[in-house]
């Protein structure tokens, strides 16, 4: 079941793509795959890829949900491409106004779909730190983004944010409230979930990884502590920032927490030996690769991140 | 003043200032073509080193350069230099460099070692921006000049060099850790790791409309002495990931203190000592002892247990 919505889903992804690169914008027919969750809730799985041309950035989960006077987009992809697209799949649902555009975190492949929605008289939210965030890092993310994706430079911008979220911040989109959270680092240093009262669904964006190998690119101790604030919340279903929707909270949690708390104890391991880096490069997380996509991606950078944080313990 | 007459001077103070200019000399077209192999930025960075344009010669069998064929982490890419010449008393190593062609900053590390004639392993974590040739220079005390390079690959997408966690990275400024074997015999070289609790970060210009601002602060000068003598006298800048980690090799007596004299950019001093034994009666009696800093210097007196 899920599988042939993936497999008809990433049909029209490459439909999507092709209708981009031969210049044309994409029809009705041949745009972004959304599926709608819940009553309103419509979510576009991004491919388990590394970000490229060909993928154009389209590899996280974003999506929007739908009150009775304006909608909130959540996420934007890595492009204005993928933003375009999923601006269009706004249109095909409603023609109410977009009002606000939630940001998670500040990765690339969440962001740089947002210049698609300039036209909009919306607002641009985010973590209270995800100004600092893109300050930090927009201009790198530019560059190695644009040099991935292969577009123009000025093609891929950094957002500002109008509206932060220093603890708890309610959206209203008429008749449904979004309830969004700033956690303490964990994934990032900012990142945001987003709570849908209406249905009971929870966006966690990249606070949950699921199929893709999670990336550790704030603290792993914080992102452990974070899950378990996470897993108290009661939920009908949780959104994850890669892999499929689940209905099972907090089973969906069960991979991640396992990989991280191997990851974290096995570094442990290695300091305790007075391994380097490289020592722990060549070992930490083996036992974990045939559990997740894109390991070899990911981990060794998982792992690097990891022992540097963890060898002040 | 050149940067070669400064380096027969010896005048670190100076290379310091000279470090920014080297950094703008070399920004332009970093990024072009930077996925290529290209070596263009090597000639202006060779120059500012040595004006007088000295034979290098292939360093393949004097100094073992290893990295990670790709960036995993473009905050801590992981470097480690491995002497592979014997070093006599009429001929050693004088001093060593680390370069990363693209970075912002190229001059990674220069490290100095005096009269330290058993320099053998050195490591340390920078950041690494773009796709760059890495190279290890190694200058011998009869003036020749031998190099190593090896190229670094970019990271992924979502991986920024810088500190992941800006609110901690400047809590424990200075705090220092050491680490070495759990075993070690007097006379025998050992491999020691001293880490610093710093936020290494290169600065941020103001953005127009957040008006963010985080001022440059970085490791400047590290010099690490056992008994007195110098184990390495090291100048670097922003290249250096954050909580900058050297590991090195040093020569353990029975009885012996290891001493780190750190200075910041912003001319924050920190110093930690630590008693380091090994006595050859009892194998468990390696033992490390914070000794009280010389320097009042916020929290580097925290003890640290021994590992």
């Amino acid at each position: 079941m899920t599988g042939m919505r993936r497999n008809s889903g990433a049909f029209v992804i490459a439909a999507f793509l092709a209708g981009g690169l031969a210049g044309a914008s994409p029809s009705a027919a041949e745009g972004l795959a959304v599926d709608e969750v819940a009553p309103g809730v419509f979510v576009h799985r991004g491919v388990h890829e590394v970000p490229s041309a060909a993928n154009a950035g389209d590899i996280a989960n974003i999506g929007f949900i739908v009150g009775e006077q304006a909608v909130a987009v959540i996420d934007t992809g890595g492009s204005p491409r993928v933003g375009a697209a999923l601006r269009e799949a706004v249109r095909r649902v409603t023609g109410l106004p977009i009002r606000y555009l939630v940001l998670t975190h500040a990765h690339p492949d969440h962001i740089f779909g947002w210049s698609a929605f300039t036209t909009d008289s919306l607002r641009i939210v985010g973590h209270a730190k995800l100004p600092r965030a893109l300050a930090l890092r927009g201009g790198h993310y530019v560059r190695n983004f644009s040099r991935i994706l292969g577009v123009a430079a000025g093609v891929l911008r950094v957002p500002d944010i109008d509206v932060i979220v220093s603890d708890r911040l309610e959206l209203d989109l008429g008749g449904r409230t979004l309830i969004l959270r700033s956690r303490a680092i964990g994934h990032t240093d900012s990142d945001l979930s987003v709570y849908d009262s209406r249905t009971g669904t929870l966006w966690l964006s990249d606070l949950l990884f699921r199929e893709r190998i999670p990336v550790v690119d704030g603290s792993i101790r914080g992102w452990l502590t974070v899950m378990e604030e996470l897993a108290a919340i009661g939920a009908e279903r949780v959104v994850p920032g890669h892999g499929p929707v689940s209905g099972d909270w907090p089973g969906a949690l069960a991979g991640q927490r396992r990989y991280l708390e191997s990851i974290a104890r096995e570094i442990r391991a290695v300091l305790k030996a007075n391994g380097t880096i490289e020592s722990a490069l060549a070992t930490v997380g083996e036992s974990e690769r045939p559990r997740w996509r894109l390991f070899d991606d990911y981990n060794k950078r998982n792992v690097t991140a990891s022992f540097v944080e963890l060898e002040w313990e | 003043m050149t940067m070669s007459k400064t380096l027969r001077r010896g005048g670190a103070l100076r290379i310091l200032a000279l470090l920014p200019i080297l950094a703008l000399l070399t920004t332009a077209g970093a990024n072009a073509q930077s996925v290529n192999q290209n070596e263009k930025r090597w000639p202006s960075i060779r120059d500012f080193i040595w004006d007088h344009n000295p034979t290098i010669h292939d360093g393949a069998s004097v100094i073992e350069l290893k990295v990670p064929e790709r960036a995993y982490d473009a905050a801590v890419v992981p470097i480690s230099m491995k002497v592979l010449v014997p070093q006599t008393d009429d001929l050693f190593i004088k001093s060593l460099f680390l370069i990363i062609d693209n970075n912002p900053s190229p001059l990674g590390a220069w490290f100095r070692f005096d009269d330290n004639k058993n320099v053998s392993t050195l490591s340390t974590r920078v950041r690494i921006d773009e796709y760059t040739y890495v190279r290890a220079l190694v200058e011998m005390t009869d003036g020749e000049i031998y190099m190593t390079k090896r190229f670094v690959k970019a990271s992924g997408g979502c991986s920024a060099p810088t500190a992941k966690n800006s609110d901690l990275a400047m809590a424990g400024l200075g705090r220092m850790k050491v680490k070495f074997p759990d075993r070690m015999v007097p006379g025998r070289p050992a491999l020691a790791q001293i880490l610093v609790k710093h936020p290494n970060n290169s600065g941020l210009q103001v953005d127009d409309i957040t008006l963010l601002r985080v001022p440059p602060h970085y490791v400047q000068t590290m010099k690490v002495t056992y008994n007195g003598a110098t184990v390495f006298d090291l100048v670097s800048d922003i290249s250096l990931s954050s909580d900058p980690s050297i590991h090195f090799t040093f020569i353990p007596e029975e009885e012996g203190e290891l001493e780190a004299n750190v200075v910041d950019s912003k001319q924050m001093k920190f110093t930690q000592k630590w008693a380091i034994n090994s006595a050859p009666s009892n194998e468990k009696s390696m033992a490390s002892r914070t000794l009280p800093s010389t320097t009042a210097a916020s929290d580097a007196k925290r003890t640290l247990a021994a590992p």
